[in-house]
């Protein structure tokens, strides 16, 4: 009842059926759009009436006055518009949505181009429209300059209202889009981007949670945590980190402000499996598969991307620490193996 | 540090103060402060650059609180000027500031001529713009808060303006950067073609939508309901409170300043959206906005500056939103750019290299054919020109071109 009257408890929408959680004072629209359904909307403020839906159970507290642009029969017939509706409590909404969810192909110009690594490029681009993706999910790119040259990459951040999106591109031998992305200068090229596909994302839960990335692989991690920060903060997090070298660590900054903006315990380990043994790296070493049992609390839920023998190793060690695969989630770099293929 | 980001947005109400005590100084110090305000505007936008910052606001019931401050602040320094061509003291008020001050106001008046009334006239038209319509357009996007609505409208009725609060929100944003938009000008229209056009246009839109919403609601039009006739009352009181102040003249001073100040707000209609097109299909975008990020208008103007983000979500309170940097540009500072929108030569020989370069850089294949149409119907050569560009022709040719002369 409290909870009801000084709206605290998140409470949970079904939009079509599907269950979405909704935050604290978040709109319906809001909340569908995090979770990366394709909610159609245009204004945001009440005008348009694109984002009407109907109210099939449940109570909304509502933002304006629905007369401006809802017919008399939507309004008896309970249809709302979802960006000037917050629950109160649990609701369910109906919602015509034409195309839901599915992958579509967007233009977009490169806006910014920066070398993380001495072979990991990180790729910043403005769309003509955005695309609605889960953090954790990836797209197809394709370089105007490349045509036919089509590769896959995670989202490197979550959705933003600029309409931008980034990728991580981790040059590989001979690989024609990964080195064209390294070498040359890219910045006010076109490329289209379509997505979003794959299902690795990060489910609702207050499991700890641990996160392991290898190479490139950080990039739906990060897109995942940061989402995070304000849907599901309170969750203990480990980050593994493989890399080879110091000079292959990178995001740094990334992890740190995330770190401190974690409201549960936040661990960030960096472990290189071939820094030179006379080095000044004090952190681990060795293989993420020899070290991850350690770091693996009981009853956690683990993420893993990066190259697929990395993945396949980790596997295998937390089998062995006992984590069901029911509770590991895997991405496996599609791209690097058809990058490898093509050399 | 997180103070002056508070502070920041209280440089407003030190303007506003300054406004305030510039008009009742009376003399040759109404022009001296008119000039001070628009030199802090324009020289503090080109000096000090840009603030992209967006700290995260633990308090934002300050800011809230600072917006409201706007309608004493706007009513004190339109009384302020409304007074200052009154013959006798209503309410003795020049005797009050004399005895608290020890400065005679009375006899400053008296000695003020008329172009220094002008500058009075000019000075408050920019404050019931900038401390008054700005803080109200804030204010009347928050539908669901009834003191800031209440608020934002008394403030919009001293430009002769609530129906903004109609408009703007169930119409300019959801028809921004289309032709159906009122507020948004085409390419080729000049500012004051614009003033005129979308003055009359956003009214009478005001007063279909809210038509609409009280038939669809059961009510009757012409009723207390109507959001429409309560603005216009509001507005005929302030009138009637000047002419009880110093008579016609009074009353025609206050409406000159209000109809100045209406008049300014669709300048800036004007420069924040000019020659952009939208397919009204797809979602508002960033890119459907100019932006600017100049330091001194950001903080003076509760960051209307980042005008992209705040029409790609519109939902974002002020101190939210954030700067933009890729989104296209204006080519200055609001009060810069303003000004060089009042002189439509210089404003088109800026302009239309940006309009192009948006098109070029921005626009999506169905937008270049609209832009393609607005050329051809800008009325003005170098838009023309343009038409034989690549840009256009391969829109028309791609898939989604076609799809949009379909």
């Amino acid at each position: 009842m409290f909870s009801l009257l000084f709206g605290k408890k998140p409470a949970s929408a079904r939009i079509n059926g599907k269950p979405v959680s909704v935050q604290t004072k978040e709109t319906i629209l809001q909340a569908a759009l995090r979770e990366g359904i394709d909610f159609p909307h245009s204004c945001r403020v009440g005008g348009c009436a694109k984002c009407k839906c109907r109210l099939v159970d449940g109570k909304v507290k509502r933002l304006t006055q629905f007369g401006y642009v809802l017919s008399e029969e939507e309004l008896k017939d309970g249809v709302i518009l979802a960006c000037q509706s917050v629950p109160i409590g649990d609701v369910s909404v109906e919602v015509y949505v034409e195309k839901a969810t599915t992958a579509q192909a967007v233009a977009g110009t490169i806006v910014e181009q920066e070398q993380l690594t001495h072979d990991i490029a990180r790729l910043r681009i403005q769309l003509t429209q955005p695309i609605n993706f889960r953090p954790g999910q990836f797209a197809t790119l394709e370089l105007a300059d490349l045509p036919g040259v089509r590769r896959s990459y995670s989202f490197a951040s979550p959705v933003t209202p600029d309409g931008q999106v980034s990728f991580f591109v981790r040059k590989l031998p001979g690989g024609r889009f990964s080195s064209y992305v390294n070498e040359r200068k890219l910045l006010g090229h076109s490329i289209t981007v379509n997505g979003p596909h794959g299902d690795f994302w990060l489910r609702e839960s207050d499991r700890p949670l641990l996160m392991v990335a290898g190479g490139s692989g950080l990039a739906p991690i990060l897109a995942m945590l940061e989402q995070s920060i304000d849907s599901q903060p309170h969750r203990n997090v480990t980050v593994l980190f493989g890399a080879r070298t110091q000079q292959d660590i990178y995001c740094r900054q990334e992890l740190a402000r995330i770190a401190n903006r974690w409201a549960g315990h936040f661990k960030h380990v960096t472990v290189l499996s071939a820094e030179p043994e006379a080095s000044d790296w004090r952190g681990v070493r060795g293989m993420l598969a020899d070290v991850v049992g350690a770091y693996c609390a009981p009853n956690c839920e683990a993420y893993l991307c990066g190259p697929p023998p990395m993945v396949d190793t980790v596997l295998a060690a937390l089998d062995a620490a006992g984590l069901s695969p029911r509770d590991i989630r895997i991405d496996r770099f599609a791209t690097e193996q058809v990058e490898t293929v093509l050399v | 540090m997180m103070l002056l980001h508070y502070l920041k947005y209280f440089l407003f109400h030190g303007v506003a103060i300054g406004a305030f005590a510039a008009i009742l100084a009376g003399g040759h110090w109404t022009t001296v402060g008119l000039l001070a305000i628009i030199t802090y505007y324009v020289v503090g936008d080109a000096v000090l650059g840009d603030d992209t910052s967006t700290p995260s606001f633990g308090f934002p019931g300050i800011l809230t609180f600072q917006l409201w401050l706007s309608l004493p602040l706007v009513a004190a320094i339109t009384f302020a000027m409304v007074w200052s061509v009154c013959t006798g003291d209503p309410l003795g008020f020049g005797t009050w500031v004399h005895a608290q001050t020890g400065y005679d106001i009375l006899s400053a008046r008296a000695a003020t001529t008329w172009l220094h009334h002008t500058s009075g006239i000019v000075l408050t038209i920019l404050m019931i713009g900038i401390i008054g319509t700005i803080p109200a357009h804030e204010l009347t996007h928050r539908t669901w808060d009834p003191v800031s609505m209440l608020i934002g409208r008394w403030i919009l009725a001293f430009s002769f303006d609530t129906n903004f609060s109609i408009e703007h929100v169930y119409g300019h944003h959801r028809y921004v950067s289309t032709t159906a938009d009122p507020a948004t000008a085409p390419r080729g229209r000049n500012v004051y073609a614009h003033v005129l056009v979308s003055t009359i246009k956003g009214h009478r839109s005001a007063w279909s939508i809210e038509a609409k919403r009280l038939r669809r609601e059961g009510h009757a039009v012409f009723s207390p309901r109507n959001a429409v006739l309560r603005g216009a009352f509001m507005s005929a009181l302030l009138v009637a409170a000047a002419w009880a102040m110093g008579g016609a003249v009074a009353a025609a001073v206050f409406v000159i300043c209000a109809l100045g100040a209406k008049a300014l707000l669709e300048i800036v209609n004007y420069l924040e959206h000019y020659g952009m097109v939208r397919n009204p299909n797809v979602p508002v975008q960033p890119r459907h906005s100019w932006n600017t990020n100049r330091r001194i208008s950001s903080w003076s103007m509760f960051n209307l500056t980042r005008h992209s983000h705040h029409h790609a979500q519109g939902e974002v309170p002020y101190q939210d939103l954030r700067p933009m940097p890729e989104a296209p540009m204006m080519i200055g500072g609001y009060l810069t750019t303003i000004i060089a929108a009042m002189i439509p030569p210089l404003w088109h020989k800026l302009m239309i290299p940006k309009v192009l370069e948006w098109d070029r850089k921005y626009a999506s294949d169905e937008e270049r054919i609209l832009a393609a149409q607005a050329n051809e119907n800008s009325g003005i050569p170098a838009f023309k020109a343009a038409l034989k560009l690549s840009i256009y022709k391969k829109a028309s040719a791609s898939p989604t071109g076609q799809a949009a002369t379909a």
